[in-house]
């Protein structure tokens, strides 16, 4: 008996939601994005950084279980993270935008299932060094304490802060760089974009707090707003002398701003390749 | 209905791409036909959902404004929109994931449609190496992956070398004998005289003509050459209720009756007819006598 090969034919099955159409999306582009050795070296980098160096300290020193531990590793890990963004995010739309493949992605999809998409391929990416080196320095540092069984009790909101702080950094720079990449069809300029706006901002923070001696004038800079809404969640002393909800409303007005932007470009405006 | 369109416009600032463009068409295989800016890629957009008309009304397979027949629709580009880092097993099989297939089905699906296109083991090398031809094949194979009921094509034999581009029509022919309605959009118009049934002809945005083209083509039109006065020749036509086109002293003259006003005409005209004879319009010929404004309408 030979081989039987199927011919291109009519298919009856029952197609599949937004949801996993979005999904397959995001799997597939995750993929991709994980083949470039740039990224991987990256978080690579992160994870030497961020996480090893603190198990190797675990392991010599115990340290406390304390909530300015965890925060260092958000606080250390800064450059990595806008680095990692910089690399996925500048891509994400951009090339679509270069190669003109994005019609198909129109033709195919709802524009809302595109951009959800897009952007959880940029969050994913994200989580890799931002969420779960934060769960598994919490997990680490949890099976190689010293203190307490009712110290460690009484301190496992820690792993819900940190959970919500690296929604938070994810959310900011899954935003940012999807917004920047759809603005352009190079994506090395979105790249020198997204970094230069996370650099930028801490650098006229720091100028413009300086020579003004206005401390709220920190609240430019990206990182500090994460920082002090960090603080709020770790139950740590704020940095700075402004209350942590004028840094979240920063973030979220950054936010909605990428958001506005990308409805604008993409929902107002035609896309023309 | 495969799509209907109900005083359809499209302004880019000042410039009318779309003139309240009307039109029913039924499903089978149509040709847009129409010089370049005539509004058919603009038209063909609209009715993917890619852009959104300045006024006016559209229906895709009975659905308003075309969004819900999105898994319906396959859409071949014109211009290159394939990620050169992907191989064309990749690519079309993420495609079809996209427009709802299941994993393993998609897969499937894939192969088929790449060995329907004719595209062997290069399915697995990156695309960016791929030649004109190939790269047209793994276009229409993303378009007809999902089992669309209605393919877009825009220009699907450009940059084809003639025994591709023969492939190409051939495929597209054996799409619609599968009962697919197809929409081709080319300037190429044997490619729209071989592949279609109806031909839609746009120009300045609007629909200029349209109909099944055996029909259109099916009238014959009488070429007359004559000796003496034009004009009066012409006026004698007229008088009889014949159009008259023509430069010199060749004309191309329709009506009913025809030949006996000709005979009586020259009569009238005292003019001499030195050739006379019935010959059929090629699509080519009805496409300028329409854009050119030379069919004497």
């Amino acid at each position: 008996m030979g081989i039987d090969f199927q011919k291109y034919g009519t298919w009856d099955g029952a197609r599949s939601s937004s949801f996993s159409r979005a999904m397959a999306l995001i799997k597939k582009e995750t993929i991709l994005a994980l083949k470039s050795k740039w990224l991987i070296a990256l978080i690579v980098l992160t994870y030497f950084f961020g996480v090893v160096t603190r198990m190797i300290s675990i392991v010599f020193t115990p340290v406390k279980f304390e909530p300015a531990f965890f925060q260092g590793f958000f606080d250390d890990s800064q450059l990595w993270f806008i680095l990692v963004s910089a690399v996925v995010g500048a891509g994400l739309i951009a090339d679509d935008l270069k190669n003109k493949s994005i019609v198909l992605y129109f033709s195919r999809l709802p524009k809302s299932t595109y951009v959800a998409g897009k952007f959880g391929v940029a969050a994913s990416v994200l989580s890799i060094v931002v969420l779960l080196p934060g769960i598994v320095l919490f997990f680490m540092a949890l099976l190689s304490s010293s203190e307490s069984l009712a110290h460690l009790l009484d301190h496992m909101w820690i792993l819900g802060a940190i959970v919500l702080v690296a929604l938070l950094i994810i959310a900011l720079m899954g935003s940012v760089s999807l917004m920047i990449s759809g603005l352009t069809s190079d994506k090395r300029y979105a790249g020198a974009g997204i970094f230069m706006i996370f650099l930028l901002s801490d650098i006229v923070a720091g100028v413009m707090k300086n020579i003004l001696k206005n401390d709220r004038l920190a609240m430019i800079s990206l990182w500090n707003d994460i920082k002090v809404v960090g603080s709020h969640l770790f139950r740590m002393q704020n940095p700075y002398n402004f209350p942590w909800y004028e840094s979240l409303l920063v973030v979220i007005a950054v936010m909605a701003f990428s958001a506005g932007i990308i409805y604008w470009k993409f929902f107002k405006k035609e896309v023309r390749v | 209905m495969l799509f209907s369109t109900y005083h359809l416009s499209k302004y880019y600032g000042s410039f009318k791409a779309l003139n309240e463009l009307t039109v029913d068409v039924r499903e089978g295989t149509v040709g847009l036909l129409g010089p370049n800016g005539a509004g058919k890629s603009t038209l063909l957009r609209i009715l993917l959902g890619l852009i959104e008309p300045s006024g006016g009304s559209y229906e895709v397979l009975g659905n308003k404004n075309g969004r819900v027949a999105m898994d319906m629709i396959g859409y071949m580009p014109e211009h290159d929109c394939l990620p050169p880092a992907l191989t064309a097993v990749g690519f079309v099989s993420y495609f079809a994931q996209l427009s709802g297939l299941p994993t393993d089905v998609a897969m499937e699906r894939t192969h088929q449609a790449l060995d329907y296109v004719g595209l062997g083991e290069e399915r697995y090398r990156e695309m960016e190496s791929y030649s004109t031809g190939m790269k047209q094949r793994v276009k229409l194979a993303q378009a007809i992956v999902h089992d669309p009921k209605v393919i877009f094509l825009d220009e699907p034999t450009n940059g084809m070398d003639p025994e591709g581009r023969e492939e190409m029509l051939s495929l597209l022919k054996d799409l619609a004998s599968m009962g697919k309605s197809i929409v081709l959009s080319s300037h190429l118009l044997p490619d729209v005289e071989y592949v279609c049934e109806e031909v839609v002809i746009i120009n300045s945005g609007e629909v200029v003509e349209q109909g099944n083209v055996e029909e259109l083509l099916g009238r014959q039109t009488l070429r007359v050459r004559i000796y003496g006065n034009e004009s009066e020749f012409i006026r004698a036509l007229k008088e009889r209720g014949c159009s008259a086109s023509g430069a010199g002293s060749e004309f191309v003259i329709e009506g009913d009756d025809v030949v006996h006003k000709v005979w009586d005409a020259a009569v009238d005209a005292k003019v001499q007819i030195r050739y006379m004879g019935f010959r059929s319009r090629s699509l080519e010929e009805l496409f300028l006598d329409i854009v050119e404004g030379k069919n004497g309408n």
